[in-house]
């Protein structure tokens, strides 16, 4: 497939889903904690690849704001069921104010770019950090459970969230699987996430 | 440095804080729960005394030459970004606590879930008392995940394995709808578990 044709795709599968209130709600949930976390984590780590995810994860928030307003109005008629409306519409801005403040805190990592890290100390002694991962191309491990493998308990490294493709994923569970070219967000520790860095890659035999 | 220590310190609690409040905060939309809509609001109170503690240390760091001034508008902005966190935080707990009817999808999505999220302070007499989080597995054995615990007036969020209770604590946890009564008990210490 042409990267052109793979785009649109990418982009085809993020525009055309019909979600329900309670989904955008539930994913502007997911997508905030992550975004908070991750932000904290770029400035805390140093991290431009984490401060990167931020920033794809605003232009999600960003769609999912507008699908909110517009599914949350169909069908609005009566001054009461607008109100309970204007409840949704809170939630939905409160969220993104929440995405746009994260996008503030990583743009503070390329304004500043002299004085890095800012947390130093704190880098030196952050043993949980967040990291990013790419399964590689043709992985022995695609298509395997995280149930399965039990990643937390093996290398106590905890995958925050795919991507994959355009997609995300959030808080993956016991039967999410690897797939090839899956971007993952991990926390962990330092060595755990380099075992299983070099386990996806063929080199360790085991987890 | 010590004081650029500190100041480094309050914005990971500044961290912890917020992004306790933003789980808080949905979790009480989602669960119709006004008893934790109430506590993201205490810990806005809270977020509001780190921020004047860090400005504080940071102003004094600067003062004694051990911060330059860059990096010190550097921490301030990270920690007004956490403040920033903290009232959306607060804006979407007020849906639940202001005396507007929820929106019916919210209502029903109250009523249909089979989860629930609960609040309960831990009796001196339980048997989850001086036992960790991993040593109880709770989640296996009651299905109840503990989400925050306050102790001694300070929240503790992402509470690991290795996390020790202590009598008086105050539990956050959210599980099944069933599963509420037994936790209920047993950290009432009206019921024992292994």
């Amino acid at each position: 497939m042409s990267l052109w044709k793979k785009r649109i795709k990418e982009f085809e599968e993020v525009e055309y889903e019909p979600l329900t209130v309670l989904e955008i709600l539930t994913e502007m949930k997911d997508l905030s904690e992550l975004m908070v976390d991750l932000s904290y984590s770029a400035l805390v780590l140093d991290s431009d690849p984490i401060a990167e995810q931020v920033e794809d994860l605003a232009a999600r928030m960003d769609w999912l704001k507008y699908q909110l307003r517009i599914t949350a109005s169909l069908g609005v008629r009566t001054a009461d069921e607008a109100e309970q409306v204007s409840g949704i519409l809170q939630i939905g801005d409160a969220s993104e104010h929440i995405a746009n403040v994260a996008q503030d805190m990583v743009e503070i990592l390329d304004a500043n770019v002299a004085m890095r890290p800012f947390l130093g100390k704190v880098l030196d002694e952050a043993d949980d950090r967040v990291a990013t991962l790419r399964v590689p191309a043709g992985c022995h491990a695609s298509g395997q459970t995280f149930g399965d493998l039990q990643i937390s308990s093996e290398v106590g490294v905890r995958i925050l969230a795919i991507k994959r493709g355009k997609k995300w994923i959030y808080r993956p569970g016991a039967d999410n699987a690897f797939q090839d070219d899956d971007l993952l967000l991990i926390r962990g520790q330092r060595e755990g996430a380099d075992h299983l860095k070099r386990w996806l890659a063929g080199e360790e035999a085991e987890l | 440095m010590t004081d650029e220590r500190q100041a480094q310190d309050v914005v990971l609690e500044m961290k912890d804080t917020s992004e306790l409040m933003v789980d808080l905060a949905y979790s009480s939309v989602f669960y119709g729960s006004e008893g934790i809509a109430k506590e993201v609001h205490e810990l806005e109170e809270d977020m509001g005394e780190l921020l004047t503690e860090l400005q504080r240390r940071v102003l004094e760091a600067v003062r004694n030459d051990e911060l330059t001034n860059d990096h010190a508008m550097v921490l301030l902005r990270v920690a007004q970004s956490a403040e920033i966190i903290a009232n959306s935080a607060l804006e979407i707990a007020d849906v639940v606590l202001r005396d507007v009817e929820l929106h019916p999808v919210l209502k029903a999505a109250i009523r249909e879930s089979d989860s629930m999220i609960t609040k309960v302070n831990l009796a001196p007499a339980s048997t989850m008392v001086g036992r960790s989080l991993r040593d109880l597995e709770l989640e296996t054995e009651t299905g109840m995940r503990v989400l925050a615990v306050k102790r001694r007036g300070r929240w503790n969020s992402g509470v690991e394995g290795d996390f020790v209770l202590q009598a008086d604590d105050l539990l956050i946890a959210s599980g099944p709808l069933e599963a509420e009564e037994e936790f209920l008990a047993v950290a009432s210490g009206d019921q024992s578990i292994d």
